[in-house]
């Protein structure tokens, strides 16, 4: 028989048959002893059992590894949040046939990139005026002719940072190092850094001109109804 | 209309996506290290990253190893870490056995067609199908993987049907 199952520990909601019940809460491995059952009336969202979801501690060590609601960000900052991705292309027929086509993205040129071979933004999902993502937990990014990135390097993703340099200087206390010092496309500035595994990215320094109002720049892991809390 | 300051984007808004679809969506970056605790010690120092140990029936290593699985937030993120905020994306870690391997973006798929469905049609659009056809299934992981046009490794997944639609992450255009 099917059923639905809320984590006591996490919150996290599922139905499945009863008899393919999981040992283990799927987002946050909580025994099943502590799941919470109700039948399947046929709709997940109309389930009677709701649990609150846990808050951040915000006295647990960083290093630990344990399921734990996710800490709040810093305000006023953007650093660490992946922001982009940047995808090498070879024929551009091709690949506005699959991306736009096939996947369904809004694909633009940037303004003053070369006609022929432009540099595209792709617009992935539901966006803003701004053109950043207007909901959660997907971004948008750039589809690139592969002559434009630097030979034998390509970085495919794009990390945004506080301060270039500070960035820098702490990767390289990490086990990282700059593969490209500070440069600028389009008034925006970047570096190439590696990490301590060889994963090779950019790190993009939040613009100065930032609206510290926008939905992508809030800080706070907490549902928009446990705000006060 | 608002225009971008900082980059050139055209002064219109993107389209509207419809409803109850997530299909094309980058929801994840796949990441690869050798070393965990040196891992670690980069991105939770460096970048102020926060990452929990990714259950093995979602996917992950066997609980308590020494090279864990991890689910990361990179920014605000709610008690599955899926983002709070729009604009940035989670990553997902694991060990790479053998030789290192580089990122990859996870894509989403439609989840109202047959998993074949969806991956013939990103073939018919250029895409090349890497290892075997996936079959449908009603676990936590149908997908596979795939390389565009270019040959850039894709992870694309299809969503079980225990979404609830009440997420955050499952949002639309309104108007549609």
């Amino acid at each position: 028989m099917k059923k639905i199952y809320t984590c006591y520990q996490c919150s996290f909601p599922f139905a499945v048959e009863e008899n393919q019940c999981p040992e283990r809460c799927p987002s946050c491995n909580a025994k099943k002893e502590i799941f919470l059952e109700e039948p399947w009336t046929g709709n997940i969202k109309s389930r009677r059992i709701r649990v609150e979801p846990p808050l951040p501690d915000l006295t647990r060590d960083p290093m630990d590894i344990s399921y734990h609601a996710p800490k709040d960000f810093p305000p006023n900052s953007m650093h660490g949040r992946v922001r982009r991705f940047v995808l090498p292309y070879d024929d551009l027929e091709e690949t506005l046939k699959f991306y736009g086509e096939s996947m369904g993205w809004d694909i633009v040129p940037t303004k003053g990139s070369n006609s022929e071979r432009p540099l595209l933004f792709c617009a992935t999902g539901p966006g803003n005026d701004n053109w950043e993502p207007s909901v959660p937990s997907f971004i948008y990014g750039y589809l690139k002719p592969r002559e434009m990135f630097e030979s034998e390097i390509f970085p495919i993703h794009i990390v945004e940072v506080d301060d270039i340099e500070e960035t820098i200087e702490k990767a390289d206390g990490y086990g990282g190092k700059v593969l490209k010092a500070r440069f600028s496309v389009e008034e925006n500035e970047y570096a190439i850094i590696e990490d301590s595994e060889g994963n090779i990215m950019y790190i993009w320094q939040t613009p100065e001109n930032i609206d510290w109002t926008r939905p992508e720049t809030q800080y706070l892991s907490r549902r928009p109804e446990m705000l006060d809390k | 209309m608002e225009k971008n300051e900082t980059i050139n984007y055209p002064n219109r808004p993107p389209k509207k996506y419809p409803k109850k679809d997530l299909h094309g969506r980058v929801r994840i970056l796949s990441m690869a290290y050798k070393d965990f605790k040196r891992f670690q010690n980069f991105y939770v120092n460096v970048f102020g990253w926060d990452m929990f140990e990714l259950p093995e029936s979602a996917g992950g290593a066997p609980q308590g190893s020494a090279r864990p699985s991890l689910l990361i937030a990179t920014g605000p993120s709610y008690e599955t870490y899926e983002g709070v905020v729009p604009g940035h994306l989670n990553v997902s870690a694991h060990y790479a056995d053998g030789k290192m391997e580089k990122p990859c973006f996870c894509i989403e798929l439609h989840m109202d067609r047959p998993v074949q469905e969806t991956f013939e049609d990103m073939i018919a659009h250029g895409a090349e199908l890497l290892g075997e056809m996936p079959k449908e299934s009603e676990g936590w992981a149908t997908g596979g993987s795939i390389k565009d046009p270019s040959g850039n490794v894709l992870g694309v997944w299809k969503c079980p049907s225990s979404r609830t639609w009440e997420e955050p992450e499952t949002g639309y255009d309104e108007e549609v």
